[in-house]
């Protein structure tokens, strides 16, 4: 292994769980304002997991918040978040679910897998 | 200004508690043998000459002396070279770069230095390096001209274009952007940050890109823009 695989392995995180694409997740993100360290949920479905099994891997959580779909995508391995909670399994086909932003209610809805 | 002599590694990042992500080049710096520090006495500063990486062992070195050593491969130095480290009682190195220093009371011939010994996270350094050739490139790759359409009947696709006037001036003013040489140039990037040093593994995390290629000779020094106070202030 060379020197910066090294770099990049001893920074993976193992305590967060693992989830797939069409799951819907709870993401906890530390926010630095001043002094006092704020913890915000971003919650939503995973729409794209990119990055493999490298320190480099993202994925994108999309929600819609008074209407309007949000997206953010959060780099995996970051101390950034400090929790992730699976709240639902979801079942989809495909690896990205960028459909989803063409579609509202009913017609967004994911089956649960069980 | 203190500093060490590196290889260039690559890219990567690195994730902060603060910052979150951030890009950073990771420079094999070090450890770097003193080869000589005295004061020009002509140019009024002191001069610190390190080396850094072994060579391998002279033409008309006694073999059986070398046992001990640990075979080294890459480039032989010259009969001249090799005389300035034998002079100074070291083993030959390959690259050698000067540094100024302020005084020459802090550094000993033979005295090998470290990453943990110059930097600190959080300093900010000046990194110099050779940048990627890129030959003989014209206007577009050299000096970021637009260019003109590819189709639609234009005829002006990648030129420089007009380069002046006419009679008056009647010559081309100085310093013109044209075609010619791009890269495999010393370049100094300032004011990067150090971002974190692995001691055990000589290494160095630099904030942001350096020029060059992977494997590129850097001189990474004491940024000059902090000169004269505690840099990283």
């Amino acid at each position: 292994m060379d020197k910066i695989h090294e770099i990049e392995a001893s920074q993976l995180r193992t305590d967060l769980p693992e989830f797939s694409v069409g799951d819907t997740v709870a993401v906890r993100i530390r926010i630095k304002e001043g002094d006092k360290t704020l913890i915000r949920l971003f919650r939503g479905v995973v729409i794209a997991k990119k990055g493999g099994k490298g320190s480099r891997a993202t994925f994108t959580v999309r929600k819609i918040s008074g209407g309007v779909g949000v997206e953010r995508v959060f780099p995996y391995h970051s101390p950034v978040i400090s929790s992730i909670k699976v709240l639902k399994r979801g079942k989809v086909r495909k690896s990205k679910i960028y459909y989803l932003r063409g579609r509202t209610g009913k017609a967004a809805k994911i089956k649960e897998r069980r | 200004m203190k500093g060490l002599i590196g290889k260039k590694l690559g890219m990567t990042h690195f994730f902060s508690e603060e910052k979150g992500q951030i890009p950073v080049t990771v420079i094999e710096a070090g450890p770097c043998v003193v080869v000589s520090c005295k004061k020009e006495q002509a140019k009024n500063y002191t001069k610190l000459l390190l080396g850094f990486q072994k060579a391998k062992y002279p033409y008309h070195w006694d073999k059986q002396k070398l046992e001990s050593e640990e075979p080294v491969k890459g480039k032989r130095l010259n009969k001249p070279q090799t005389g300035i480290f034998s002079k100074a009682g070291l083993y030959p190195h390959s690259v050698m770069l000067e540094f100024r220093v302020d005084s020459k009371d802090k550094y000993k011939t033979g005295d090998v230095l470290k990453v943990e010994d110059i930097f600190k996270e959080g300093l900010k350094v000046d990194v110099r390096s050779k940048s990627k050739g890129r030959g003989f490139s014209g206007v577009i790759k050299r000096h970021n001209f637009h260019g003109g359409k590819k189709s639609h009947g234009s005829m002006f696709h990648r030129a420089p274009g007009s380069i002046g006037q006419g009679t008056t001036p009647g010559r081309v003013i100085k310093g013109h952007p044209l075609p010619g040489q791009y890269g495999n140039k010393n370049i100094t990037i300032q004011n990067l940050e150090v971002v974190k040093i692995i001691p055990e593994k000589n290494l160095l995390l630099v904030k942001g890109a350096v020029p060059g290629a992977k494997g590129t000779l850097v001189k990474v020094q004491e940024t000059v823009k902090f000169r004269g106070r505690e840099f990283g202030k």
